[in-house]
C-alpha cells in the first residue's frame, strides 16, 4: 500500500506552520517573561538530537529538547552535567521538567536549565514506538528552503541512497537487522517541497532550529504523505544546515527523533535532518538514521565521539568503494539488541554466581546456530557486552577479528579498552585467545578460550570471587556450611551477591597451628570479609615447633618448616646459617635452649612410629 | 669293637660330614645378625652426629642404642636409614642395627653425614670420621 501521496497543497500548508510559529513564541514567551529571572514547568515529549557541539560537558554533541503535541520545541540543559546518561535514558518518554531560563536560541528556540525532571504517565522503553511500527519504513522527504533553486538531486537518486541495493539503506538495515522486512517500505517524495521560510531563517551559522524545520518541511509534505505508516521520517533538504562551530567547520547533519502532529496523530518519529551536501552520503544516512532509531554515539572513553572503528555510530567513514564512495560498518550488538534484533535464544546473559562459556559467532552475515551477543550485568544502568566481529557483509573492513567489549552506560556504549591508550581500535581492544578482561568491582570477567571458524568460544564468569590459599596441614571453613571448605592450594568460590559477608574459619592439624592469614586477611584470629571486589586469603598452617618435629626434619621426614622457622631453630643452636645437627642437639639437650622453646614434653614423647619402616 | 667294611665306609662318610658342618666359617656365613656400628672419630667431645646406611635391603629392621648415655633417634626413608646420636660421643660402638644379612651389611654405604661438638657447634664431617659394621 503506497503512503506516498502526490499533488501536495502547499500554500495552505505555509500558512498552518507560520501560525504554529507564532504560537510557539507566544508560548515560550508565556513560559519565559525576561530572560534568566523566571522559572517554569514544561511538559512534553523528551527527545534527543544529535545537533550539538561537542564539549567536555557534552562530549557527544547530544542536544535534549522538550517537545509539545504540536512540535513546538524548548532546549533544555541539565543542572550539572553528569545528570546528561540519566536524562538520556528518558529518552521519547512523556516528562514533566521544572525549569529556569537561561537564554534565548535562535529561531524560536529558547534554551532553559533543568531544575527537575520527572517521567509522567506510562514509562515506555525509548524506542517502545518504533518497536511498533512495522518494518521501521522511512520516508524520505524531500524540502527545498524558499530562496533555493531546485536542487538538481532528484527522487529517484534518493531512492538508490535508502533502497534496497548494495549499501542502499534498505539493504544495510536489513543486513543489521538480519531481517528483511526492516525498512522493506521505504519510500522518498516525488517531488521537492518548498519550504516557507528562506534558509537564513532556519540556519543561523551554527545553530540550525530543528523544530520548526520538521514541523514546516513534513507540514510541507503531509498532503502526499501519510507520516503514520512510517517509524522514522528523512528530512532531506537542498541546502546545509548549521556549520560546526570550530574546525573543520564542515556542514552538519543530525539525526534524533521529534514529536508532531500529523495526520491526526500526535506522535515521535525518529527523524533525520539531512544537508544536502550528505544526500548521497552512505555513511552519515546511516549514521543519523541509527539516532534516529534510537542509537547514541559509542566510542572509547577518549573524549573523542567518533574514535570508534567498530559502530557507524562513531567513526562511520571506514572503507571506500567505487561508486558509492565512503561506506560503513555494522552497528555494535548492544543497539541491534535494543532494537529487538538479537533474537532470545541467541542472547547470552550468564547468570550470578555462574561460569559459564559458549561460542559468540560473529554478528554481520551470522551463522544459523551460536549466540550473538552477551550480556553482563555490571551495576545499576550498566551493563557490559561481549561480541565477535569478523569481516563479513558490510563489516567488510574491521580492525580485525576478535571479541569486542563495550560497556554501557544508560545505553550509551563505550569500548572496553585495556591498554587505555587513547586508540579503541587497537591490541588493548580486541580480545584474544588466552586473554581475560576482568572488572572485579562489577563482579565478572570475560575470558577468550579459542578462535572458532565463525566466531569465538568464550567464558563468562560472574561473581565476586573469593581465593582462599591453603599452605601446610589445616582447613579453611566458612561460616556458612558448604560455602568454603579448602584443605590444600587454592580454592575459589564465587559470590553472587555483591557487600556478601563471609567469616573464614582457620582449622589446623594436630601438631600445627595457623602462622597467620594474608592478603585480605590478616592476623590469627577469624576473618570477616565483605565481598565488594576479587579476595584473595593466605592461610599458613606451621608445623609447631616440638622437639619431635625438629627431630623428624634432621632426620628428613619433615619438610614444612618455614624459613624463619628454620632461623629461628638455628638461632637457638649454632647460629651459622644452616639447620644442622648442632642445632637440634641444642634443641633436645640445651637448657637454655629448652627454656626458650618453653617445653620439652613432646621430646619425650615416643617418636613417629615410621622411624623405622 | 669290630667293624665291617660298610660300616666303615659309612663311619668315614659321617666323619667327613661332621668335619664339613662343623666348619662355622662356612655355615652361619650368611645368617641374618645384629651389627654393631663402629665409629672413630677425630674428636674426644662430639656431642651429635647424623649417620647414613644407604642400601638396605627391603626387610624391617631396628636400631638401638649401645650407651644408655646416647640417645638414639633413626628413620628410614626407602633404602636409606638416617640415624642421629645424642650425647658424650667418642670413639668406639654407637649403635647396634639388624637384623642384616652379612651379605647386606658388607654392601651398605656407611657415612657420617654431620657432627656437632658438645657445645653443638658443627663440625663437618671428614675422612676422620669412620663408620665400620661388625657381627655382634
Amino acid at each position: 500500500m503506497p503512503h506516498v501521496r502526490t499533488s501536495p497543497t502547499r500554500g495552505a500548508r505555509i500558512e498552518s506552520t507560520m501560525g504554529r510559529v507564532v504560537a510557539g513564541c507566544a508560548l515560550i514567551a508565556a513560559l519565559t517573561g525576561p530572560l534568566g529571572a523566571q522559572q517554569s514547568t514544561l511538559t512534553g515529549r523528551l527527545h534527543h538530537v544529535w545537533d550539538a557541539e561537542a564539549t567536555s560537558d557534552n562530549p557527544d554533541g547530544v542536544a535534549a529538547y522538550v517537545v509539545d503535541d504540536a512540535g513546538r520545541g524548548t532546549r533544555i540543559v541539565p543542572a550539572a552535567p553528569s545528570d546528561r546518561s540519566q536524562q538520556y535514558s528518558f529518552d521519547r518518554r512523556r516528562v514533566e521538567v521544572q525549569t529556569e531560563v537561561i537564554r534565548q536560541g535562535p529561531t524560536n528556540s529558547p534554551s532553559v536549565r533543568v531544575r527537575s525532571l520527572r517521567v509522567i504517565g506510562v514509562v515506555p522503553s525509548p524506542i517502545a514506538s518504533l518497536h511498533g511500527t512495522t518494518g521501521l519504513d522511512f520516508i524520505t522527504v524531500l524540502c527545498r528552503f524558499a530562496d533555493d533553486p531546485t536542487p538538481l538531486l532528484s527522487p529517484s537518486q534518493m531512492e538508490r541512497v535508502v533502497g534496497p541495493t548494495y549499501p542502499g539503506m534498505r539493504q544495510y538495515f536489513g543486513e543489521l537487522s538480519s531481517s528483511p522486512d526492516v525498512m522493506a517500505g521505504n519510500q522518498v517524495t516525488t517531488v521537492w517541497f518548498d519550504l516557507p521560510q528562506p534558509r537564513s531563517y532556519y540556519v543561523q551559522g551554527t545553530q540550525t532550529a530543528i523544530g520548526t524545520l520538521a514541523t514546516d518541511c513534513t507540514t510541507a509534505a503531509d498532503a502526499e504523505v501519510y507520516f503514520p505508516a512510517f517509524a522514522g521520517i528523512n528530512l532531506q533538504f537542498s541546502s546545509g544546515l548549521a556549520t560546526r562551530a570550530t574546525a573543520p567547520y564542515d556542514v552538519l547533519s543530525f539525526g534524533g527523533s521529534w514529536t508532531l502532529t500529523l495526520d491526526q496523530q500526535t506522535r515521535d518519529w525518529g527523524m533525520t535532518w539531512m544537508s544536502v551536501e550528505h544526500a548521497e552520503n552512505y555513511v552519515v544516512y546511516a549514521h543519523e538514521m541509527g539516532h534516529a532509531l534510537g542509537w547514541p554515539h559509542s566510542s572509547g572513553r577518549y573524549g573523542n565521539e567518533y574514535d570508534s572503528a567498530w559502530d557507524v555510530m562513531s567513526r562511520g567513514y571506514l572503507r571506500y568503494e567505487l561508486p558509492w564512495g565512503w561506506l560503513t560498518v555494522h552497528t555494535i550488538g548492544a543497539y541491534k539488541d535494543a532494537m529487538g534484533w538479537i533474537p532470545a535464544n541467541r542472547r547470552w546473559t550468564p547468570a550470578a554466581g555462574s561460569v559459564t562459556s559458549n561460542t559468540l559467532v560473529r554478528g554481520a552475515l551470522a551463522p544459523a546456530q551460536g549466540h550473538l551477543l552477551a550480556i553482563i550485568p555490571s551495576g545499576p544502568n550498566r551493563f557490559y557486552t561481549a561480541e565477535t566481529r569478523m569481516v563479513a557483509g558490510h563489516d567488510g573492513t574491521l580492525p580485525g577479528p576478535a571479541v569486542v567489549l563495550h560497556e554501557v552506560d544508560y545505553g550509551r556504549a563505550y569500548v572496553t579498552d585495556s591498554d587505555r591508550n587513547g586508540d579503541p581500535n587497537d591490541a588493548g581492544a580486541m580480545w584474544t585467545p588466552g586473554e581475560t578482561f576482568t572488572d572485579s568491582i562489577a563482579g565478572l570477567s570475560v575470558r577468550v578460550d579459542a578462535e572458532t571458524q565463525d566466531g569465538f568460544a568464550v567464558t563468562i564468569t560472574r561473581g565476586w570471587r573469593l581465593d582462599v590459599n591453603v599452605t601446610g596441614e589445616g582447613t579453611v571453613r566458612s561460616a556458612v556450611a558448604g560455602d568454603i571448605d579448602c584443605d590444600a592450594g587454592t580454592c575459589s568460590h564465587l559470590f553472587p551477591t555483591r557487600g556478601t559477608g563471609v567469616q573464614l574459619t582457620a582449622e589446623p592439624l594436630p601438631g600445627w597451628s595457623l602462622a597467620e592469614w594474608t592478603g585480605a586477611c590478616a592476623g590469627r584470629s577469624d576473618c570477616t570479609l565483605t565481598m565488594g571486589d576479587t579476595r584473595t586469603v593466605r592461610a599458613e598452617f606451621r608445623r609447631q615447633l616440638l622437639a619431635s618435629a625438629v627431630l623428624e626434619r634432621l632426620l628428613g621426614q619433615s619438610l614444612h618448616f618455614a624459613a624463619d622457622q628454620l632461623a629461628f631453630i638455628d638461632g637457638l643452636g649454632n647460629g651459622n646459617g644452616e639447620f644442622d645437627v648442632g642445632d637440634v642437639r641444642a634443641w633436645l639437650l640445651d637448657p637454655d635452649a629448652a627454656a626458650l622453646q618453653g617445653s620439652l614434653a613432646a621430646f619425650a614423647a615416643p617418636l613417629d612410629p615410621r622411624r623405622i619402616s | 669293637m669290630t667293624t665291617s667294611p660298610r660300616a666303615a665306609a659309612l663311619l668315614s662318610l659321617a666323619l667327613l660330614l661332621t668335619a664339613a658342618c662343623g666348619n662355622p666359617a662356612t655355615i652361619t656365613s650368611d645368617a641374618q645378625a645384629t651389627f654393631v656400628v663402629n665409629l672413630t672419630t677425630p674428636h674426644a667431645d662430639d656431642g651429635a652426629v647424623l649417620i647414613t646406611l644407604a642400601g638396605l635391603p627391603s626387610t624391617p629392621m631396628d636400631v638401638t642404642s649401645i650407651d644408655s648415655r646416647l640417645v638414639v633417634y633413626s628413620a628410614r626413608i626407602a633404602d636409606t636409614l638416617r640415624i642421629a646420636v645424642f650425647g658424650p660421643i667418642a670413639s668406639g660402638p654407637l649403635v647396634q642395627v639388624g637384623p642384616l644379612r652379612p651379605s647386606a651389611a658388607a654392601r651398605l654405604d656407611a657415612r657420617v653425614e654431620e657432627a656437632a661438638s658438645r657445645g653443638n657447634e658443627l663440625r663437618a664431617p671428614s675422612s676422620d670420621y669412620l663408620l665400620a659394621l661388625r657381627p655382634r
